[in-house]
């Protein structure tokens, strides 16, 4: 199966700056991530955006829906902030409308780069497995549970997602 | 869901053995309680032991004991973490259980070490446990295989579809 991974950022891709304590942005670590995963499948990786996705204009938005879109592969993962990561996903169900592809967003609590305390291995790996078993349609991925763009809604003092008909 | 994990050695629950003038492997408690403390996951899930053995030590009778496991087990959705070697043979036999999603997946490094690809691997098999449709299929380097389209190559030891190979 043909797959294609959209990196847009996120905790999931943030690390450590040493001089300043903050965590921020560098380069991605999503090819490192693959390579410790021992990934072998057929997947094209595009990188778009590497920002919290708190800062993610309506501009930004729209190019990663595009992205999904124009992807040649009908089965996509995109790595991405947790803060608007529904609002993403309702903006690529809205322009992908009837086209049929299965879209899995997913990212971090804790950033890869933190090491053996981070959940994106985790993530990544049930986003892949996800994207490859479930229906057309777009998802969010988190917590080993993946939820429909239009039935999900976020805790934001537990930071954990819940369908919309059990808040 | 509930999902039921059964775990059966390999090299994915190996450390090295702890004391003086210890040198081998040993198999220990099972890295998915590890990896699922970590990760908090949103489903209900149970984790038994059926061996803890190096996946080329695995005879009839321990395949028989999983085989068993799964059958009785209430849970529909099952995940076997299983040495890489011979987990195809595993999954054959698995293949007469009716009605259930079972998943096989492992690790080339044990969850213990640095740079492990186990919670990757338990995320993939995660993942295909909760929408594919009944069946034996192993979850390896990100990929899902049907039971009977895997192959591990025996020189390589990637892991393959068998009928895209032929």
């Amino acid at each position: 199966m043909k797959l294609r991974l959209i990196i847009a950022g996120g905790t999931i891709d943030k690390q450590f700056n040493q001089v300043t304590g903050d965590l921020a942005f560098g380069d991605t670590h999503l090819s490192e991530m693959l390579k410790q995963a021992r990934f072998e499948g057929d997947m094209t990786i595009e990188h778009i955006l590497m920002k919290d996705s708190l800062d993610m204009t309506t501009e930004d938005r729209s190019m990663l829906a595009e992205a999904c879109v124009d992807a040649a592969e009908g089965n996509i993962v995109v790595t991405h902030g947790l803060d608007t990561m529904i609002e993403s996903a309702q903006a690529i169900a809205a322009l992908l409308k009837n086209t049929p592809k299965t879209v899995v967003l997913t990212g971090a609590m804790v950033p890869y780069s933190l090491g053996m305390a981070s959940d994106a291995l985790f993530n990544l790996g049930t986003s892949l497995g996800f994207a490859q078993s479930l229906p057309t349609g777009v998802y969010v991925a988190m917590n080993g549970h993946y939820f429909a763009s239009d039935n999900v809604g976020r805790d934001t003092d537990r930071g954990t997602f819940h369908e919309l008909a059990s808040a | 869901m509930k999902i039921l994990f059964v775990q059966t050695g390999g090299t994915i629950d190996k450390e090295y053995e702890q004391g003086v003038e210890a040198y081998n492997f040993v198999i220990t408690s099972p890295s998915v309680e590890r990896i699922l403390d970590l990760v908090k996951p949103s489903f209900e899930y149970r984790i038994v032991t059926a061996a803890k053995k190096d996946s080329m030590d695995l005879t009839d009778e321990d395949r028989r004991n999983i085989v068993m496991v799964c059958e009785q087990a209430p849970e529909n959705a099952i995940i076997i973490t299983h040495g890489t070697d011979t987990m195809a043979i595993t999954a054959k036999e698995l293949s007469r259980v009716q009605s259930k999603v079972i998943i096989l997946t492992g690790a080339l490094r044990p969850e213990r070490f640095y740079n492990s690809d186990a919670m990757f691997n338990i995320g993939t098999a995660v993942g295909g446990v909760q929408t594919l449709e009944s069946g034996v299929y192993i979850a390896m380097s990100g990929q899902l295989f049907a039971w009977d389209e895997y192959m591990k190559h025996p020189e390589t030891g990637q892991f393959l579809h068998r009928k895209v190979q032929s």
